[in-house]
C-alpha cells in the first residue's frame, strides 16, 4: 500500500481502503446475482456477456458501474427466452478475456457457468468488512475459490463439481491457456472425477490468438453432438 | 525398473572405478548406490526437488533424498526420457510442460520410484513441481510439504523462510519419527561449509586459461554433488576431483578458441552439441549453477543461514540478480560469450532471457540463447542447432 501511494502520489488511509472493500464487494455481488439468471432452462443470461460484463468492470470506475449494473436485473426480466434444445455447459480454465472463444462455444450450446480467473473466481467470497482491511483482504485471497496456482487440489474440485451441480451443466469445456502449466497439471484430475460424475468434458488448448478458432468451433460442435448422443 | 537400471549402472560405475575412474565416476556411483539405497527399505526416503531445501538437514537425519528430476536426466541419457515422458502424457499431462518434471511424474506414476516417508518442494523455483508433488502425493499416499520463499531476501524475507523451514524440520521429524539429532547436524552443516571452500577450489581453478575441466561434467558435477550434501563422501569426492584439476588430467580437450558460459539448464539427451563445440575450440569454462554464490552457514543460526543462502540463488527472486551473476561470472572467467540453453518448458528459465543477453550485452559478451529441451528429444532438430551455433562461434571469432 505504501509502495502504490508513493507510486501514484496519493495518501490513502484505512477508512479509505474500507470504503473501496465496499465497493468492490458490491460490484462483484452485483455481477454474482447475474449468476441467479443462468440456473432457469433457458438461461435469461449468456456466457459471452458474463464475460463482457466482469472484464468491463474491471477496467471501469467501480461506482459508476455498480450504479449502472443496479439496473440491469429488470431489462433481464423482460428479455425473451433462448430457446432450450441446447446443451448446458461449463467453462474451465484459467485466463479467457475475449468474449469470441465464448460466443464460439455458445453458438452450439448455453454455457451456464464458468470456472474461470476472469470470471466466478474473480467474483466468488467477499472481503470481510468488519475486520482490519488488509488482514480482511488476505483471507479473501486465501479463502476465495481456489485457483489451480493455489495448493489445495481436492479444493479445487470439489469447487468445479459444486458449480456443475448447482447451474446444471451437462458437460465441461476445459480450456488450458497454452503454457499455463497449473491447469494443464490440473486436468487429468478432474477429467477423472468428472468422469466418476458421468459428466463429459472436452479439452480445448490455446492461447490468446484466434488462429485456432476454426479447429475449435469444430471441436465443440462435435463435443455437443456427442452430448446429444449422451443425454 | 529404475532398481534394476541402478543395478546395472552400478555395475558399470565400479567396472570404471576399477580402472582408474576419476571423480566424475565416483560421483556418479555414489548416487547411483543412494538410489539403490533407496529401494531397500532400511532408511525413510524424502523426496525433495533439485535446491528446494537443504540436503544437510537430510543428511543429518539419515534419510535418503531422491529427486524426481533426476530420474527424468537418468532416463534421458539412457536414452529412454520418452518412455517416462509418454506415460505422464498418456496420463493427460500436457507436453507443454517442464519435461523434467514430465518425466519424473511418469516415472512415479507407473511406479518406478521409491516410496518417500515425505515430499518437500519449492514453489519459488519451479512451479512445476507443486503440481506433480501434489500428484504424486497422491499416488503415494504422502501430503507434500511446501516451501513458498518470499520474493525478496531482506531480513524480514529471511526470518519467513526460516519459520518455514523450522516447520519443515518439525514436519520431517513426524515423518522419519525421529528427533534432528544436533550433533549430527552440527556434522552436516560443517561438512556443506567444506564442501564450500572446496567448490571455490574448483572455480578458481576453472578460470585458468586453457579450462582445465570439461564444462559439461562440471554442471553435471555440481548437479549430482547437492544429493550427497552434507556427507563427507562428497568432500573426499571434490577432493579427488581437484586433484585431478591440478595434475591436467581433466582438461577439456584440443584448443581453446572460444571460452564460454554456460547458462540454464543442460540437455541430457544424445545431443551433438557438446562435440560441436569441441570441434570449434568452444569450451565451457563456467556455469551459473556451479557459482558459490552464499556465505558460509553460521553453526549458531543453521535454519536463518539457510534460509539466506536459499533467497540468494541466482534463479530466486528478481530477473536481474540472475543477470547480474551472468554478468559477474562473464567478465571473473574472461569469456567470449555465454550460451543459455534455454529448456522448453521452464518459465522461470526463459521468461528472463531477453533480459539476460541485454545485461550481457552491456558487458559486451554476447549471448546465444540455445532453444531446447533437456529431457524430450523428440523436437530436437540437431541441423538447426549447428547452424546456429556455427554461426554464433563465427561471430565471436569475427571479434577476436
Amino acid at each position: 500500500m505504501r509502495s502504490l501511494s508513493q507510486a501514484f502520489g496519493t495518501a490513502s488511509n484505512e477508512d479509505d481502503i474500507r470504503e473501496a472493500i465496499e465497493v468492490v464487494n458490491r460490484t462483484r455481488a452485483l455481477l454474482l446475482a447475474l449468476y441467479e439468471h443462468r440456473k432457469p432452462d433457458p438461461p435469461a443470461v449468456g456466457g459471452a456477456e458474463v464475460l463482457r460484463l466482469v472484464t468491463e468492470a474491471a477496467r471501469a470506475p467501480k461506482v459508476e458501474f455498480n450504479r449502472w449494473l443496479e439496473g440491469r436485473p429488470s431489462e433481464i426480466d423482460t428479455r425473451p427466452s433462448r430457446g432450450s434444445s441446447k446443451p448446458r455447459l461449463m467453462l474451465s480454465g484459467s485466463i479467457i478475456d475475449r468474449p469470441e472463444i465464448m460466443e464460439l462455444v455458445e453458438e452450439s450450446g448455453h454455457v451456464v457457468a464458468e470456472d474461470l480467473c476472469t470470471s466466478h473466481r474473480y467474483l466468488q467470497g467477499l472481503v470481510e468488512v468488519d475486520r482490519d482491511p488488509y488482514e480482511a483482504l488476505a483471507r479473501r485471497y486465501l479463502q476465495r475459490a481456489p485457483c489451480s496456482r493455489m495448493i489445495g487440489l481436492s479444493e479445487r474440485l470439489d469447487y468445479v463439481k459444486m458449480l456443475i451441480r448447482e447451474y446444471g451443466a451437462e458437460g465441461v469445456i476445459y480450456h488450458a491457456l497454452k503454457f499455463c502449466d497449473q491447469f494443464q497439471y490440473d486436468y487429468p484430475h478432474l477429467k477423472r472425477e468428472l468422469d466418476d460424475m458421468g459428466v463429459p468434458v472436452l479439452y480445448l488448448e490455446g492461447d490468446y490468438t484466434a488462429g485456432g478458432f476454426g479447429q475449435m468451433r469444430t471441436r465443440v460442435q462435435a463435443f455437443v453432438e456427442m452430448l446429444g448422443d449422451v443425454l | 525398473m529404475l532398481r534394476e537400471l541402478y543395478a546395472r549402472m552400478d555395475r558399470v560405475f565400479d567396472w570404471r572405478l576399477r580402472r582408474g575412474g576419476g571423480a566424475k565416476s565416483r560421483l556418479l556411483s555414489e548416487v547411483v548406490k543412494l538410489g539403490l539405497e533407496s529401494f531397500d527399505g532400511e532408511r525413510p526416503v524424502v523426496w525433495a526437488t533439485v535446491y528446494a531445501l537443504p540436503m544437510e538437514i537430510l543428511t543429518a537425519m539419515g534419510c535418503i533424498p531422491f529427486c524426481h528430476e533426476y530420474v527424468s536426466a537418468t532416463f534421458a541419457s539412457l536414452g529412454h526420457g520418452v518412455d517416462v515422458l509418454g506415460a505422464a502424457e498418456d496420463r493427460g499431462f500436457s507436453r507443454d510442460s517442464c519435461s523434467y518434471q514430465r518425466g519424473g511424474l511418469g516415472a512415479g506414476l507407473s511406479g518406478y520410484l521409491p516410496t518417500p516417508v515425505a515430499m518437500v518442494g519449492n514453489a519459488a523455483i519451479c512451479d512445476g513441481v507443486v503440481k506433480v508433488y501434489e500428484t504424486m502425493g497422491r499416488y503415494y499416499g504422502v501430503e507434500p510439504i511446501l516451501l513458498q520463499p518470499p520474493y525478496g531476501n531482506g531480513p524480514h524475507d529471511v526470518g519467513y523462510l526460516e519459520q518455514q523451514l523450522r516447520g519443515v524440520v518439525e514436519k520431517l521429524e513426524e515423518a522419519v519419527g525421529e528427533s534432528l539429532h544436533q550433533d549430527r547436524f552440527r556434522e552436516a552443516i560443517h561438512n556443506v561449509n567444506q564442501t564450500r571452500d572446496l567448490m571455490l577450489q574448483v572455480n578458481r581453478l576453472r578460470k585458468a586459461s586453457p579450462s582445465p575441466a570439461d564444462g559439461r561434467d562440471m554442471f553435471e558435477f555440481t548437479f549430482l554433488a547437492y544429493l550427497l550434501w552434507g556427507t563427507e563422501r562428497v568432500l573426499d569426492i571434490y577432493r579427488e576431483l581437484i586433484a585431478e584439476l591440478e595434475a591436467g588430467n581433466s582438461v577439456a580437450g584440443g584448443d581453446e578458441r572460444y571460452r564460454l558460459l554456460w547458462l540454464h539448464a543442460l540437455p541430457y539427451h544424445r545431443t551433438y552439441l557438446f562435440d560441436l563445440l569441441r570441434e570449434h575450440g568452444a569450451h565451457i569454462v563456467c556455469d551459473e549453477l556451479s557459482t558459490v554464490y552464499w556465505e558460509p552457514t553460521d553453526e549458531r543460526a543453521p535454519l536463518r543461514s539457510m534460509a539466506e543462502r536459499m533467497l540468494l540463488h541466482p534463479a530466486h527472486g528478481s530477473i536481474m540478480t540472475r543477470a547480474d551473476r551472468a554478468c559477474c561470472l562473464a567478465q571473473e572467467y574472461e569469456v567470449d560469450g555465454a550460451l543459455h540453453f534455454t529448456h522448453w518448458g521452464c518459465r522461470q528459465g526463459y521468461g528472463g532471457v531477453r533480459v539476460i543477453k541485454d545485461a550481457l550485452a552491456e558487458v559486451g559478451v554476447p549471448m546465444l540463447s540455445l532453444d531446447g529441451d533437456g529431457i524430450d528429444d523428440r523436437n530436437y532438430a540437431p541441423g538447426q542447432e549447428k547452424t546456429r551455433v556455427e554461426a554464433f562461434l563465427e561471430m565471436l571469432s569475427a571479434r577476436q
